[in-house]
């Protein structure tokens, strides 16, 4: 039913890792996002950077679709939702969540969320600065210095990606899932978003997108 | 006869050249020109007289208003030379010729001053140019220009510094249509192209000096002779022959082709004899202008035992001292190994000496091979950039930011360059729509915001777009860039920013000739304090990917055919070339050698061409594609100057008629443009397009965080081109570079011809040959495939299930 979305638990949740890059918690009908990154385009062209323009509904579909596979009631988005000042996209945006009515959203605010709420709304968006789940999982932005003892934090903002060596000396660059610890960090959903390369100390997993597919790898240390 | 000249020359007991008198006199009939003349034979003095004499011969009053001449030098070092050279002139003639610099560090003040009260002549740069047409009321400035000097020609042609100089000179012409345009050049194979490019008229002299230099050109062997020879291996082990060099001469310039290169050798060379201490130095870009410029005294003072320097001391004032050279790894180039051979035993009529330093033992031939080359006066040619859309980007904004242009008179302009002579007018057009609104629409609820079109006046009516164009002149792109400071805050000089990233606090790296501990990182510095370790890391810049030149190829390859012949470097290879000949095969200039061997690393297929790095990256694609044709696979490639080779973590044996089949030189085009790298390489080199256009805006000095919402990888921007506006001329200058520059598909194609005429050798070997172990020990290496991307990473899971 979950196609290739690969199961784990977080804390004593089952969640899975899905390779559209986020995060789906079945319990709770649950979808986590992270770093989607809306209005980028528009706002660069804005400031005179004369790079092509996208559409909103095309990306708008990405959620479209992966609501219609994985039932859910409860759309988390962990910041860095829309990367400009107000501009037309804000509202295409929010009238796109309201006619959702099935559905509900959250945004946690990250630092690219640089619009005005208060002057611009926010329309269905309930917005947060952290989040919690069952006290065991607490949602933030950016990875909290300290995460509180007994909490796993689930937390965005890093793009994470990681670099892989295979056999014949090749090597693949690839967004990937992160834990450390009491940290777990989501891919970037958005598709016009860098990736930064992690270097995994000995006690993290990674969880990588190979396409179609979640893969949990260990690296070796030597 | 000059009058000017003939005082000065007289006061100094000079005679002049004829080269001098020449242009002298072509000067006086109007003309413009180009010399070809070395450095430190009065190339200087061949141009100023001629521009005394006009001046002076005008009427006083309205003639001799404002600014009269403008000197451009590619190096802000050679600006101070010329200055006191000329000022000199003006002093003891008692003249009232007054001449100031003016580069991008003339404090403001001093700018201002200079509109105001404009001296007669400005020493100044390509980029310095362009800053004075970005500002407002600029064509008064120059509307008594007379002349317009270009200093080192030969070294801004081949680059898009060049571009710049080109639109610069045609802009000027516009304001002032009987400017004489003036080059100076060392020797290039395309001396005549060189001159068409720069003064645009048929009518134009072409003044040779016809001085040759005599070089006397040696190399250093190493005590025993390595046959399974890896990069870098012998480099430091010859630091004791460098030495007795260093110690037989007065002064002593080691070139090396690497910044980090030249931070090994300056630590290797005090290890091994600490009385060179206080009298080594290094020189390098990255250094701080302040120690490059102690340096550059010091050595003009005669102070210095040695320095180990890069390219960075190619150009530049002469020092008098420097009575011998070390050239460190291939030179890659004969223009550039005569360049720098000609830093030693400036003075007219002396030796200039210099000693080649072979960091393996295959590359000891290329001191045979330069000795050939030399003596049949090969040289290379400098090709000039074509089509840059970027530049021509750039340079629209520049003229909105002032006074604004109009879109048919530009066209006009432009079109009279080598560099835009060619595009039509559609693409001229597209690049003013992407100024004016970002490129072609889809939503109407847009909102771009750059340039605006008033009655027909293109112009930048936003202040912040303004400011933020002029911080953005110019051609040269550079990575992302840290200082490196003490505590105090005195300056090191910049580091690339990955290089610090992986570095963590505490931990110790070499840079300028010293170990520093990192301390902490602070806004855009590395903050560091001096350390006694004595093992570091070494920063590697990156840069020094250039391959050898066609000509040099060919040198290489001639000497190969003669084994036998008198020269001492393959007299001294016999035994490594024996070895080649055994285990695999030797090849003469009319074969081609191709190897295939099993290691525990794979299967390997090995080529030698000796076309340099970047046609044997190409090539080896090519290979890979056709390959793949049959078996799709995936490759490993690693290349260097003399060969390349393709790695699989699969067997994929070919017959002989198979392997001739991968070296047809049809469909060439066809092949690249189905491999899958063309695009990869082509996001590498959007970056820097993307930076010249202004889509990328780099920040306002020690402002940078406020812009940080703006900035973006280079790659994210391509990737939406790609998707939805791939025929946008930015996006096609990127392949079009790719073709051009880094793939050499000019260069390529006529090696594929050449190969096709030479006999195929293919040698099944049991183990690494001598030619094959230094390719497969480069450490830089690229990844193709010809396998879609969900059949590698169907690959790759299985791997990591399995591992």
């Amino acid at each position: 039913m979950l196609g290739n979305a690969l199961p784990i638990t977080l804390g004593g949740i089952a969640v899975y890792l899905l390779p559209q890059r986020a995060l789906y918690i079945p319990a709770h009908q649950l979808l986590v996002i992270a770093d989607w990154h809306l209005g980028k385009i528009q706002h660069f062209r804005k400031n005179g950077i004369f790079i092509p323009q996208n559409t909103l509904a095309n990306e708008l579909q990405q959620l479209t679709a992966l609501t219609a596979v994985y039932p859910t009631r409860h759309v988390l988005f962990l910041g860095d939702l829309f990367h400009s000042s107000w501009n037309p996209e804000w509202d295409m945006l929010l009238t796109y969540l309201a006619e959702r009515t099935s559905l509900t959203f959250s945004l946690i605010i990250g630092n690219h969320d640089i619009i005005d709420f208060e002057r611009n709304g926010s329309g269905h968006l309930a917005l947060y600065d952290q989040w919690e789940l069952d006290n065991q999982l607490i949602f933030t932005h950016q990875p909290m210095a300290s995460v509180p003892e007994g909490f796993i934090n689930v937390t965005g903002h890093v793009h994470p990606g990681y670099t892989i060596r295979a056999k014949g000396k090749q090597r693949y660059r690839l967004p990937c899932f992160y834990r450390e610890r009491q940290t777990f960090i989501l891919p970037a959903f958005g598709k016009y978003t860098g990736l930064h390369t992690v270097s995994p100390s000995e006690d993290a997993a990674i969880y990588l997108i190979l396409g179609d597919e979640v893969v949990h790898h260990r690296p070796r240390f030597r | 006869m000059n009058a000017f000249a003939s005082a000065y020359f007289f006061n100094k007991q000079w005679t002049p050249h004829p080269f001098q008198e020449a242009c002298w006199a072509a000067m006086a009939q109007g003309k413009s020109g180009l010399l070809n003349a070395p450095t430190g034979y009065g190339k200087t003095f061949a141009m100023w007289f001629g521009i005394l004499d006009h001046y002076y011969r005008q009427d006083t009053g309205v003639g001799r208003r404002g600014l009269h001449t403008l000197w451009i030098t590619p190096l802000r070092a050679l600006s101070k030379e010329i200055l006191l050279a000329t000022q000199d002139v003006s002093r003891e003639l008692e003249l009232d010729y007054r001449i100031e610099l003016r580069t991008g560090d003339t404090p403001t003040h001093d700018r201002q001053r200079q509109r105001r009260h404009p001296p007669q002549a400005l020493i100044t740069t390509p980029e310095s140019v362009h800053l004075l047409l970005a500002s407002k009321g600029y064509r008064s400035f120059f509307e008594n220009l007379a002349f317009i000097i270009v200093d080192e020609w030969h070294e801004l042609l081949g680059n898009k510094r060049g571009v710049l100089a080109e639109l610069a000179i045609q802009h000027l012409r516009t304001i002032q249509p009987a400017l004489m345009t003036w080059g100076i050049s060392a020797t290039i194979g395309n001396l005549a192209e060189a001159k068409s490019i720069l003064t645009r008229d048929d009518g134009s002299a072409l003044i040779r000096a016809d001085i040759e230099k005599a070089i006397r050109l040696e190399t250093l062997f190493p005590d025993e002779l390595d046959k399974y020879p890896w990069s870098g291996h012998l480099g430091t082990r010859l630091a004791a022959k460098a030495l007795d060099v260093i110690h037989a001469n007065h002064t002593t310039l080691l070139f090396t082709n690497t910044r980090s290169q030249a931070e090994i050798w300056y630590q290797k060379l005090l290890e091994a004899d600490i009385r060179l201490a206080g009298q080594l130095a290094l020189h390098h870009g990255s250094l701080s202008e302040e120690l490059r410029l102690w340096v550059e005294d010091m050595l003009r003072q005669g102070e210095l035992k040695a320095v180990v320097c890069t390219s960075s001391l190619d150009l530049g004032v002469d020092f008098p001292a420097v009575d011998c050279v070390i050239q460190i790894g291939s030179p890659k180039g004969i223009a550039r190994f005569l360049q720098r051979a000609g830093r030693s035993g400036h003075r007219p009529g002396a030796v200039s000496q210099i000693y080649f330093l072979p960091t393996h033992s295959l590359e000891i031939m290329e001191g045979a091979s330069l000795t050939y080359a030399i003596g049949q006066h090969m040289i290379e040619e400098r090709i000039p950039f074509i089509r840059s859309f970027d530049l021509l980007i750039q340079f629209m904004m520049t003229l909105a930011v002032s006074d604004g242009f109009r879109a048919d008179a530009l066209f006009d302009e432009v079109t009279r360059t080598h560099c835009f002579e060619k595009i039509t007018r559609d693409e001229f057009d597209q690049c003013l729509l992407l100024i004016t609104q970002g490129g072609n629409t889809l939503h109407g609820y847009d909102e771009f915001h750059k340039v605006v079109v008033e009655e027909g006046l293109y112009k930048v009516v936003s202040r912040k777009v303004a400011m933020q164009h002029r911080l953005s002149i110019g051609a040269i792109v550079s990575d992302m860039m840290m200082r490196v400071v003490f505590k105090s805050g005195k300056y090191l000089g910049v580091v690339e920013e990955w290089f610090i990233s992986r570095l963590s606090v505490g931990d110790v790296f070499w840079f300028g000739g010293r170990s520093l501990e990192l301390l902490y990182i602070r806004e855009n510095a590395a903050v560091v304090k001096p350390s006694r370790a004595t093992r570091a890391a070494v920063p590697s810049w990156l840069g020094g990917r250039f391959p050898i030149s066609v000509d040099y190829g060919k040198s290489l390859r001639h000497v190969l055919d003669n084994p036998h012949s008198a020269y001492p470097e393959l007299a001294f290879l016999r035994p490594l070339f024996d070895e080649q000949q055994a285990r695999s095969h030797l090849p003469r200039e009319n074969e081609l050698l191709v190897e295939y061997n099993q290691s525990k690393y794979g299967y390997h297929l090995f080529v030698y061409p000796f076309e340099g790095k970047l046609v044997h990256e190409g090539m080896a694609a090519i290979l890979a594609y056709r390959i793949g044709q049959a078996h799709p696979h995936s490759f490993s490639i690693s290349s260097n100057d003399y060969g390349f080779e393709l790695l699989s973590a699969e067997p994929f044996e070919l017959d002989r008629q198979q392997v001739v089949q991968l070296f047809d030189p049809a469909a060439l085009m066809h092949d690249i443009n189905h491999g899958v790298n063309v695009e990869e390489m082509a996001k590498r080199t959007f970056r820097d397009i993307a930076s010249i256009s202004g889509l990328m805006f780099n920040g306002y000095p020690g402002k940078r965080q406020k812009t940080k919402h703006l900035q973006a990888h280079a790659s994210l921007f391509f990737k939406v081109f790609a998707e939805y506006e791939p025929e946008n001329l930015l996006y096609q200058q990127a392949f079009d570079e790719v073709y051009d520059l880094q793939l050499q598909m000019a260069r390529m194609h006529r090696a594929f011809l050449r190969m096709q005429q030479q006999q195929l050798i293919y040698m099944k070997n049991d183990r690494f040959s001598p030619f094959a172990f230094p390719i497969f020990t480069e450490s830089f290496r690229t990844r193709y495939s010809n396998e879609d991307w969900a059949k590698q990473l169907e690959k790759l899971k299985k791997e990591l299930h399995v591992g």
